[in-house]
């Protein structure tokens, strides 16, 4: 499996490539390519399932080269963004026939996906740069892909916010690697449990946690989501609140805190995550309430569900761990749900303001009974997988201590019902409006790609039959947050 | 020292993307951050006196590394070279887009958004 | 639209020095491509000399005789084409040093000895290419000067 690593990259990128290349008249190819790569690296993903390993690139050691690593995180991780990967390729091939350029779209799209999946696997602090730019510069590209006012003016605050970002992040590498003579995150780790912490290196973390909570649009940070995620294409905006902003935002920090500095060396810092946690759970979901556009409100709810994750991440105990990885993979999967059935809003109806909209369940029923679904896991009802994490982030908070943590994530979880709710109420069920008398359900692949969600939703519920404390596919990342700290890679490949 | 320039030309950057009003006066701001981080990291490899880190004639491989510079963040420098360059394509080209359909690159005048 | 083409671009002196130097600048890229794997960071150098010789020429001629040389969607698909050069390049590199197993002979043999020419070869021609794109990207933007307020126009295509 080890051998396969590197293709996680290879496969979308050349695939991205080999888009512009086809004929315009052969519109079909895109399609049926950018479809067959997600599926490919899903089936791949799930293959990955249970294995670890390294990859030295062209055959260097550790030291010299640069390392793909393989453990249960970047399983957890490369599982996530390829099946949601997928079901936006599918969502796309009828959805994206509204805007212009499909291929471009693709190219990017495939970009994307390429860079996420570098971001897991890499173990070179540097190279993880380079895949986040990847990252940040392709969807940059897809949120201005529309080419109006609302777009263009959130990629541009989108941009020089992520830019920022990228910059304090590259200063804390080079602080880093100024300290300690090396890049890979593994040899990091053992240098600095024999060195100990000094003043330069507190300065790298902390202008890590800015740059990598501006990624992952924690509150004081969170200015550029609301924009950036309503103004792109539906099947991007679920892509980007779903796995970008965990991916290059909490699968990194996650890594660096947990793996590269370890909570022995910096005390501090699981309060700092917590206060973090708190204060984006509970603004962010209160500013929910307070939205019209639909996308506007759930990427608001977005930043909320990322706080139930940090607090989760903040409370450093395994339960707490496995609710965080939980509630993130959950997370991904109902958010995606619920941008799918707003983009299915937005191509029946041509609206999205909830004001305009209403009584849609009679017209749009399939649509409305996902919405219905995937609204319900997200706010913790019973049989859905959002109870479930949410449930044990819950009991984490009780367990170490922490009541009043406990008290805001069960208040906030309300909080999301309420807006969520609203949303479903206005859009689908009340009195039909006059944008919203004569649409029609949506085309049969966009269904498709929102049931594949929905069964997740409930499929991922079964997970906690695995074990509360050791569900399936989760409890290998918990492990490898915990123990990856201090073991230097092996001589894996060695080719 | 020198160090302590590269942070004030970081942090002239990060006072004109946060001031200037200006919507290419910001990308020429983030470019300007940019550069101080590139200048920062080629310092870090610095040795007084080293040698370009290319194995000359009549050169082993343990004077090259006793006398030459760190290679690695040139390397580094290079591609963040690169990255820039895409980042700044980019954004000049989201800067003509919002000029084609504002007419202004005053950021004040674009407040479509709230929030 | 022949009234247009010669109204368009520089004066005649830049053009004639234009069309002399262009020949020169793009054989100094080709140059420097092809002893890429000689000097640091070769392929790039060279690539951006190409691009440099594009970009004086469609500068001294104007935008239409330019995207006539090469049009923006000719230069898109030769830098994909060079991207995918490259991928190939490394992934059967990557093979033939044992990913595989078997020891292969052929062509895998040959794209490895000569693995770096053959990658400052595909940079050179993205970059060149990617450059060249987003000059005709960027500068398809006129600015003019009307009743004391600029004024930037988006060049209508022909």
């Amino acid at each position: 499996m080890e051998n396969a690593l590197p293709f996680f990259v290879a496969i979308p990128l050349g695939a991205a490539f080999f888009i512009p290349l086809v004929s315009l008249t052969l519109k079909w190819v895109p399609d049926l390519l950018a479809n067959a790569v997600m599926a490919v690296l899903a089936a791949m993903a799930f293959l990955t399932i249970g294995q670890a390993g390294f990859y030295h690139m062209g055959g260097w050691g550790t030291h010299l080269g640069i390392d793909l690593r393989l453990d249960g995180l970047t399983t957890l991780m490369l599982v996530t963004i390829n099946t949601i990967g997928l079901a936006m390729a599918i969502f796309s091939v009828q959805y994206m026939t509204k805007y212009t350029s499909k291929l471009r779209y693709y190219s990017l799209f495939l970009c994307l996906i390429a860079g996420l999946n570098g971001i897991v696997l890499t173990g070179d602090l540097f190279n993880l740069y380079i895949f986040m730019e990847i990252v940040a510069i392709s969807s940059y590209a897809l949120v201005a892909f529309g080419c109006e006012h609302d777009e263009l003016e959130a990629a541009f605050k989108y941009a020089v916010l992520g830019t920022v970002a990228s910059a304090f992040i590259l200063i804390g590498i080079a602080l880093l690697y100024a300290m300690l003579g090396t890049l890979n995150m593994a040899e990091m780790a053992v240098k600095l449990a024999a060195g100990g912490m000094n003043m330069p290196l507190t300065v790298a973390l902390g202008l890590f946690l800015c740059g990598f909570g501006l990624k992952a649009a924690l509150v004081p940070f969170h200015a550029w989501l609301p924009d950036a995620h309503p103004a792109a294409p539906a099947p991007v905006s679920a892509m980007l609140s779903g796995v970008v902003i965990k991916t290059a935002g909490i699968y990194v920090l996650s890594r660096l805190i947990f793996n590269v500095f370890t909570v022995q060396l910096v005390p501090d810092l699981f309060s700092i995550l917590r206060l973090f946690g708190v204060v984006s759970m509970i603004v962010g979901g209160i500013l929910a309430l307070g939205q019209w556009d639909m996308k506007r409100l759930l990427a608001y709810s977005s930043i909320s569900q990322i706080g139930y994750i940090v607090v989760g991440l903040g409370l450093g105990t395994p339960l707490g761990l496995t609710g965080a990885l939980f509630h993130m993979l959950n997370h991904s999967v109902f958010k995606s749900l619920l941008f799918l059935n707003a983009g299915a809003v937005e191509y029946a109806t041509g609206s999205r303001d909830l004001r305009h909209l209403g009584g849609l369940s009679r017209n749009l029923p399939f649509t409305a009974n996902m919405s219905l679904l995937g609204s319900m896991a997200i706010s913790g009802i019973p049989p859905f997988n959002g109870f479930w994490s949410k449930l044990i982030i819950v009991l984490a908070c009780i367990e170490s201590g922490h009541p009043w943590l406990a008290l805001a994530a069960v208040a906030m979880s309300l909080v999301t019902l309420v807006a969520v709710l609203k949303m479903l109420k206005r859009a689908f069920y009340e009195e039909h409006k006059p944008l919203t008398v004569h649409a029609t359900e949506v085309p049969v692949l966009m269904r498709a790609a929102m049931l594949l969600l929905a069964t997740l939703c409930v499929v991922l519920a079964l997970l906690v039959l695995t074990g509360l404390r050791t569900p399936f596919l989760i409890a290998p990342a918990v492990d490898a947050l915990s123990t990856w700290a201090g073991t230097a890679p092996g001589q894996g490949m060695g080719i | 020292m020198v160090y302590a320039l590269c942070l004030v030309l970081i942090a002239i950057g990060l006072y004109g993307v946060v001031v200037k009003k200006n919507v290419v006066k910001i990308v020429i701001s983030l470019a300007i951050i940019e550069y101080g981080i590139n200048v920062l990291l080629v310092l870090i490899g610095y040795r007084s006196g080293g040698c370009a880190p290319i194995l000359q004639q009549g050169m082993t491989a343990a004077t090259l590394v006793a006398n030459s510079v760190d290679p690695l963040p040139q390397a580094l420098v290079l591609t963040a070279i690169m990255i820039n360059l895409g980042m700044l394509i980019l954004m000049v080209a989201i800067c003509i887009r919002l000029y084609e359909r504002y007419g202004t690159f005053d950021i004040t005048e674009m407040r479509r958004l709230k929030g | 639209m022949n009234d247009r083409t010669q109204h368009e671009g520089m004066d005649l002196v830049a053009k004639a020095i234009a069309g002399w130097l262009k020949g020169f600048i793009l054989l100094f890229g080709v140059y420097l491509v092809l002893h890429s794997h000689e000097t640091p960071g070769g392929g790039f150098a060279g690539g951006i000399i190409i691009a440099c010789a594009f970009i004086l020429f469609t500068l001294a001629e104007g935008q239409h005789a330019g995207m006539k040389l090469l049009s923006k969607h000719a230069a898109a698909k030769l830098a994909s084409v060079g991207a995918l050069i490259f991928l190939g390049a490394a992934i059967a590199s990557a093979c033939r040093k044992g990913a595989l197993g078997a020891d292969h002979a052929g062509i895998l043999l040959f794209l490895e000895k000569n693995a770096m020419s053959l990658y400052d070869l595909a940079l050179a021609l993205v970059v060149s290419m990617l450059i060249y794109v987003v000059f005709s990207v960027t500068s398809a933007v006129h600015v003019t000067v009307k009743d004391g307020q600029r004024k930037m126009f988006r060049q209508r295509r022909t």
